[in-house]
């Protein structure tokens, strides 16, 4: 893997886990 | 949720968009390319980020255990639990982007290195404090054993950061939190990671926030539900009934 793909992919990675955090904790959403 | 706390989100979610924007062109535009590691060294700029965000989350899981064992108000619980589920998923990324950057710099995706041992155990052992939440169904039983062994994992932090101190590693030593205290970092590249930082505060501010009030309006609702199965939930029993006269 090529340093280029690595951080396309690594920085689409956070962005990914950031924005399943934010849709997980909307209200109306519940969870124990 | 208040209304106040629900303008504190959105200013919050502003700042951490701003943030977000701000590291995003300085991480990936204007800091330069590292003359060693090439384009794949500002992977540094969200790994970092990630790894110390998750810290501090397990930082709070600390003190929230803490306040819960002197004050056994469940919403110091809730504060814990959200702080955990939020360390854990930045312990991961953090292992993730180090893998992403491992393969172009190291030739490997993984080795058996004392710094990627001691972070794989720190994920684990946060795993299994959120598998022991579930365990009982009486909240404060919960929260009772989940709040001792919030206060004994956070052993596993300062193991993790110094692993690359105490044992000879792979993984280069602490470049900015270094024992002497002197960051050997350039100007722009410290700037692009402060951003960063900044970016994953913010951002794990308003989640952790937004998972309380979560678990709060769960909390508030668990008694008209009734006490459900660990893990799962009850539903409402609804009665259906013809009109009376037909």
């Amino acid at each position: 893997m090529s340093g280029d793909l690595a951080v396309v992919v690594g920085y689409l990675l956070t962005l990914v886990v950031w924005a399943g955090y934010l849709w997980a904790t909307r209200l109306g959403r519940s969870g124990r | 949720m208040p209304t106040t706390s629900r303008s504190g989100d959105r200013l919050l979610a502003a700042a951490a968009l701003l943030a977000a924007a701000g590291a995003l062109v300085l991480g990936l535009a204007v800091a330069p390319e590292d003359a060693v590691q090439g384009s794949a060294q500002r992977l540094m700029y969200v790994h970092v980020p990630a790894a110390w965000v998750a810290y501090l989350a397990f930082a709070t899981v600390l003190v929230c255990s803490a306040a819960y064992l002197l004050r056994r108000d469940l919403r110091w619980d809730r504060y814990a639990q959200a702080a955990a589920e939020l360390g854990v998923g930045l312990t991961a990324l953090a292992i993730g982007l180090g893998m992403l950057w491992g393969r172009p710099v190291w030739g490997v995706w993984w080795t058996w290195d004392a710094r990627l041992v001691t972070t794989a155990v720190l994920l684990l052992v946060y795993l299994a404090y959120l598998g022991v939440r579930r365990l009982a169904d009486d909240p404060q039983v919960a929260a009772r054993r989940s709040a001792a062994i919030g206060i004994v994992a956070f052993l596993n932090v300062p193991l993790v950061h110094f692993s690359v101190v105490w044992w000879r590693t792979l993984h280069q030593p602490p470049t900015v939190l270094g024992p002497d205290g002197s960051p050997p970092i350039d100007g722009t590249m410290a700037t692009a990671l402060a951003a960063g930082v900044l970016a994953f505060t913010l951002a794990a501010l308003l989640v952790v926030r937004r998972r309380v009030a979560q678990l709060d309006v769960h909390r508030a609702v668990e008694p008209a539900l009734g006490a459900g199965p660990p893990g799962g939930h009850t539903p409402p029993v609804i009665t259906v009934a013809p009109r009376a006269g037909r």
